[in-house]
């Protein structure tokens, strides 16, 4: 029997033995109906704000109407001069303390790795989320406090400051000790601090507010400068916003990692700077030869040389999660390191940061402890990556550390 | 007397198209769907789901060439992404993925070892019979992405089964 014709009779044979479907046409009708309902109400009332919006002469009018608009638009770019909540050095313990959790080996098993206090790290890195959520500077001396409050994102600015992103603003401080806050980017959607672009500036991406099949995120760039207007350089109309990265290569051309039912990295944006792309340059996966993965925390060394990101599977009970590190010329794997997770206890959220020659690698991921149903977040240093021998530690933090310079880290 | 307004002739005219639609093609986009992602429960959902939206669009849906793959595409990527949120917010459990009773066990577990967008082309393509372009529009990829795929997966189900797949 044909292979084709075998799959035909398979399938067929396996439809029938299929549970009946339960779905009712007279319910998804109703729910239908019921959603239109509400998207109309919606609308109506929207309309009424900005009738009245317009009668009153207010002046925020974009507020109320970018729900409705074809996708949101960058706010002009809301310069702020802020002073930082906290500044100047502190002293802090080697270990950090987390005085609410119970000791580590009661809350999650302890994977056979050594340890590495925050100072130990032999170069000054960023540290944020957790449990402490301030963004702080971690240098051999100590840590000094950047930010305070919640962060959700922060990385080097590679002319010694730090670009952070906090909820739905984008700011710049401009070196890290300097004391002040420049607000880049205020917006009234959901942001997400992407990386810096060679060109010095930032690359950010706005998601649409209203979630649907048809969401489109748009990638915006904004030079580091008070006033700077922020500009449209690509969207990507993927059902679900998928995009992970960008990463510049060694030719100075970006990568973006998009998963459509499987992540693949790809050139990016392509001519007309609309998504999907053309040719995948590596498909997730590839490292074990297996099909399809998740890909986070996409990455790159400053000179491009080197790619990182974290592969794993999307569903339960597969291998666990790797550490990947391919060439950034020929994007073929240079290295593949399983980190000590069992893959039904890993969430995701990975966060890779290289040193400038790809040797050493900061890896946050948050997983289940077992014990409790909120992730909690690990991070791992790896030593002599793309060697026969590499060494892994759990870094004493429960949150994102990242290189602040990956030259210095580099020549540890 | 009853006063039936043009809106409600529209809106009856609507739900009437919808349910021929939905009685043809919910029970083959289901297990099309249930095979493609080995977990009857979540096509399930996925599936109601996506009906939900192509009801709500249904004025612009029901004129594409094949609003089915239009409902599958949908019903799809819900579905795994579903799979990603499930992972970021429940605690492990264990595998949520039911074992479907498949009647060729060897063949069962090399369709497994596909990835999904290649377990999808076949069993778009062996199960639903859907054509080449069809199934391009369907999962919105050019057709010689599909013919790539089609053939990659032909060609790995031949290397796992080896010469049993002639027997």
């Amino acid at each position: 029997m044909s292979l084709e014709r075998r799959l035909r009779q398979h399938f067929g044979d396996a439809g029938k033995g299929l549970p009946a479907p339960t779905g009712r046409c007279e319910e998804v009708t109703r729910r239908g109906r019921r959603r239109r309902t509400v998207q109309n109400s919606v609308i109506g009332i929207a309309g009424v704000v900005a009738v009245l919006g317009a009668g009153f002469g207010l002046r925020n009018l974009n507020t109320a109407r970018v729900v409705f608009d074809a996708g949101p638009t960058p706010s002009t770019a809301a310069v702020s001069e802020t002073p930082t909540a906290v500044a100047g050095p502190t002293t802090e313990p080697t270990t950090i303390p987390r005085p609410s959790e119970p000791a580590a080996s009661e809350a999650r098993p302890e994977e056979p790795v050594d340890r590495v206090a925050m100072q130990d790290l032999g170069a000054p890195v960023l540290a944020y989320g957790g449990r402490t959520r301030d963004l702080k500077v971690y240098r051999e001396d100590g840590g000094l406090a950047i930010w305070s409050g919640k962060v959700d994102m922060a990385i080097a600015d590679n002319v010694g400051g730090i670009v952070l992103q906090a909820g739905k603003s984008i700011s710049w401080v401009p070196e890290a000790d300097a004391g002040r806050t420049i607000k880049l980017v205020e917006a009234d959607s959901p942001l997400a601090l992407r990386a810096m672009l060679p060109d010095g500036g930032v690359l950010y991406s706005m998601a649409d507010t209203e979630r649907s099949e048809d969401m489109a995120e748009r990638f915006f760039a904004v030079a580091l400068a008070q006033g700077a207007e922020p500009q449209l350089i690509a969207t990507d109309s993927a059902f679900e916003q998928w995009a992970v990265g960008p990463a510049w290569t060694a030719d100075a051309g970006l990568v973006m990692a998009s998963c459509h039912l499987m992540c693949s990295l790809y050139a990016w944006p392509d001519d007309d700077t609309t998504f999907p792309f053309a040719e995948a340059l590596y498909h997730g996966g590839g490292s074990k030869g297996g099909p399809l993965a998740a890909i986070e925390g996409l990455t790159a060394t400053p000179d491009g040389r080197v790619i990182g990101m974290v592969e794993s599977q999307p569903a339960p009970g597969s291998e666990p999660p790797q550490l990947v590190l391919l060439d950034g010329t020929s994007f073929k794997p240079l290295a593949a390191i399983t980190l000590p997770f069992d893959e039904e206890r890993y969430v995701g959220a990975a966060d890779v940061s290289l040193s400038a020659d790809g040797q050493r690698v900061l890896v946050s991921v948050e997983s289940h402890p077992g014990s409790t149903t909120r992730p909690v977040r690990d991070t791992f240093l790896i030593e002599g990556a793309i060697t026969d021998t590499p060494r892994l530690r759990r870094v004493d933090f429960d949150g994102v550390v990242r290189w602040l310079h990956p030259e210095e880290a580099s020549r540890q | 007397m009853v006063v039936v307004t043009t809106a409600k002739v529209s809106e009856m005219t609507k739900t009437t198209d919808f349910d021929v639609f939905y009685r043809s093609e919910h029970a083959p986009l289901y297990r099309a769907l249930a095979m493609t992602l080995g977990d009857s429960d979540l096509a399930a959902e996925a599936i109601d789901e996506a009906m939900v939206r192509a009801y709500q669009r249904w004025a612009v849906v029901s004129r594409y060439d094949n609003p089915a793959g239009w409902v599958y595409r949908v019903a799809l990527n819900w579905a795994i992404s579903r799979l990603r949120l499930r992972r970021r917010t429940l605690p492990p459990v264990q595998a949520a993925a039911d074992e479907l009773r498949l009647p060729d066990p060897v063949l069962a577990e090399a369709v497994k070892r596909l990835s999904t967008s290649h377990r999808a082309v076949v069993v778009l393509r062996f199960h639903l019979d859907w054509s080449l372009e069809q199934i391009a529009a369907a999962l919105g990829v050019p057709v010689g992405t599909v013919k790539s795929r089609l053939h990659r997966a032909l060609s790995s189900l031949r290397e796992t089964l080896g010469g049993d797949h002639e027997s």
